[in-house]
């Protein structure tokens, strides 16, 4: 049984670690020491510990003023508030001014649950990432929380991300954290999945999943989203062909854009970026929040699916425009119903027609026609493994039309 | 004693500083620093506890200048006092320069804190006030800011927090010039009355003429139990006429004629001294 514990509690653990290794360390709440778990900091150092008051602006500037006279003032309070509603108090007088200030995000994502959108932070990294002279870092549990916390007392700007929910705790305990590293929790050449923050976990499982299928996912949890590990990313691109990303923020701006924007200059591949798509949270319980905003393990599989067909057959289909092109009538589906098929585009034409009764005459549990049309007739062995995955109408229909997508956009170029 | 007709000269020649640098920049505020340059001859010539030729000298006072854009008048002071040379001031706001349009920490020596967006210096100055009494230092926390960035959240935020933390070693100055871009303070937004809002935060708060050097160090030097604001009622473009109290010419630099003609005033109200 995985231990559950939020990434809150690793940073709440940490900086009580923190205040007894440097005595200069001190922390600041706006009138959230619980939820933020900084009432454990002050339970010891109440000395160090200041109320500032719910006044998220004050918080960040009064703690750039202490940092310069040598404090290391780590601030609290929800992200959606802080970094959220003091963006240029943080960007003048933190990393301009360069002060070593650790801005601490709490309740960031949607999991925040039934507080609703005003809660639920899904632009902190994008505002954050894009300021000079800052670190940002998302813990995928409590455990890297904790080592976050430690780390960053030696670094100038931070910015550390954290959840509300209890969460699977199951990176390593021990060791130091790596600034600036990616990890690679899982091998695999198919597919790469990055992930941050809790959703690591989520990719874990999805990867797990598909191993049964015989797909071999690379997983790279990436807890420093500045500055950004190229390399473990550049290789993973470069061994995969394609990327898939998660995370619990909005696609723009976020950890999947600080991937894309990597992969695109050094080693360009399809990337799928899961997360929020350009739209606010609302009210619920997390497990519902996460599962409409499909940001599940399930949701994980699904999107590697997609990212194989995007990224085209590999090194066993050898010319993509085939694919497009009409077969030899010898080579022509034949469906029961008489009608004639001779190419992937009038597939999808003709399964959006068929009816069901037919469809069913062809793939059931004994055979697999349009499988095994796909392999006889075009060699594409990835579409074809791909079509024993997915064996609805529907389903078929939208991993054939994708693949046409896939070989219009490739010849095209 | 301070020698006040040195002091008088000072504020003279810092006043002819900036209209230099700011001809020479073709940009820039003007009315602000002219009109604090009493104020800024009161610190650094007498009021603070500093050493040019040792920036981050552990025991110095803290300056920090809230409202940035009028770091002319910051520049010319700091430059006078020996902390830089003189004519370095003039590569203000030019292309790698160490002047740059607004205060930048680490560019150049004596500058404390980046500042420009208006409301975050006071809040600064409390985090350093509080850090030094962590530590049980004496050093005092000097901060300036005006009076229309009081329009501003974060302003009073810091305010209310200062008496929290008995910051009796935070002394506040505030340009009361009385003029902001849009117009006139009280049109804009009415911040009166000052003196009484700040007590009834706590603070203690006086009066000053911002353009009397020896009250302006007077006040200054007071002792007290808490945070203190001194508001330094002053005239925008004080020293040159024909801007005098125009707010026009906040954020505008003269013109090389205009810069001449000023210059002309200075020079005569020097004679005078």
């Amino acid at each position: 049984m995985t231990d559950m514990l939020p990434t809150r509690d690793g940073f709440g653990k940490g900086l009580v670690k923190a205040g007894q290794k440097n005595k200069n360390v001190v922390a600041l709440s706006a009138d959230l020491s619980e939820s933020t778990r900084t009432h454990w900091f002050q339970a010891k150092f109440p000395k160090r510990f200041f109320e500032i008051g719910v006044a998220e602006q004050n918080l960040v500037t009064v703690a750039a003023g202490m940092a310069h006279i040598g404090k290391i003032p780590f601030t609290t309070s929800y992200a959606t508030f802080q970094p959220g509603r003091c963006v240029e108090q943080i960007r003048t007088t933190i990393a301009y001014n360069n002060q070593p200030v650790k801005i601490v995000g709490c309740h960031a994502g949607i999991s925040v649950g039934p507080d609703g959108a005003t809660h639920q932070a899904l632009e902190d990294l994008a505002w954050m990432r894009t300021m000079p002279n800052m670190n940002v870092f998302v813990p995928a549990d409590a455990n890297e929380a904790e080592k976050i916390t430690l780390a960053s007392v030696k670094l100038g700007p931070c910015y550390i991300r954290l959840g509300r929910e209890k969460t699977p705790v199951f990176t390593e305990k021990r060791g130091a954290f790596e600034v600036g590293k990616a990890h690679v929790l899982k091998a695999g050449n198919d597919v790469t999945i990055i992930g941050c923050g809790p959703q690591v976990f989520e990719a874990m499982q999805a990867a797990k999943s598909l191993e049964k299928k015989n797909i071999k996912a690379r997983v790279i949890n990436l807890p420093t989203i500045k500055p950004i590990d190229k390399k473990t990313l550049v290789k993973a691109a470069k061994d995969t062909g394609v990327v898939v990303t998660i995370e619990e923020h909005q696609t723009l701006g976020g950890m999947g854009s600080a991937v894309a924007e990597v992969l695109s200059e050094h080693y360009p591949v399809p990337i799928l970026r899961m997360g929020i798509q350009d739209c606010f949270g609302e009210s619920g319980t997390p497990d519902e929040l996460l599962t409409k905003f499909g940001l599940r393990a399930i949701d994980v599989e699904k999107a590697v699916h997609k990212a194989i067909v995007l990224r085209g057959g590999g090194s066993q289909h050898t010319d993509v425009r085939d694919g497009l092109g009409k077969v030899h009538q010898d080579l022509a589906f034949k469906f029961s119903s008489g009608h004639r098929v001779r190419s992937i585009p009038e597939m999808v034409g003709a399964l959006e027609r068929v009816p069901h009764e037919v469809f069913s005459h062809h793939v059931n549990q004994e055979k697999n026609d349009i499988k095994q049309w796909v392999q006889e007739a075009y060699g594409d062995e990835t579409l074809a493994h791909l079509l024993t995955v997915h064996t609805t109408k529907e389903e078929m229909t939208e991993i054939l039309k994708m693949r046409v997508e896939y070989l219009e956009r490739k010849a095209g170029w | 004693m301070p020698d006040l007709k040195h002091l008088n000269l000072m504020a003279n020649t810092i006043r002819q500083d900036v209209v230099e640098m700011l001809v020479e920049a073709g940009s820039g505020h003007t009315a602000g620093p002219l009109g604090m340059a009493d104020v800024f001859t009161a610190l650094y010539f007498d009021v603070l506890n500093h050493n040019p030729r040792k920036p981050m000298w552990k025991d110095r006072d803290y300056v920090l200048l809230s409202n940035g854009h009028i770091c002319p008048v910051l520049y010319a002071s700091l430059a006078r006092s020996g902390y830089f040379a003189k004519r370095e001031l003039m590569t203000l706001r030019k292309l790698g320069s160490r002047l740059q349009g607004h205060p930048h920490r680490g560019s150049l020596p004596g500058i404390e804190s980046t500042s420009g967006p208006l409301g975050s210096g006071i809040s600064q100055a409390v985090g350093m006030a509080i850090a030094l009494k962590m530590d049980k230092k004496k050093n005092r926390v000097f901060v300036l800011t005006s009076d229309g960035e009081h329009d501003e959240g974060n302003t009073w935020e810091a305010i209310l927090l200062a008496p929290k933390h008995k910051l009796n070693n935070l002394v506040a100055l505030m340009d009361r010039n009385h003029i902001q871009i849009d117009g006139k303070t009280e049109d804009v937004l009415g911040l009166e009355p000052l003196k009484k809002k700040y007590e009834s935060f706590n603070w203690e708060c006086e009066v000053v003429n911002g353009h009397d050097i020896k009250a302006i160090i007077k006040a200054c030097n007071k002792k007290s139990k808490k945070p203190r604001m001194i508001l330094c009622e002053t005239v925008p473009g004080k020293g040159v006429k024909f801007m005098e109290k125009k707010y026009e010419w906040h954020g505008k630099p003269p013109s090389p004629e205009e810069g001449k003609k000023a210059l002309k005033l200075l020079e005569k109200a020097r004679a005078k001294l």
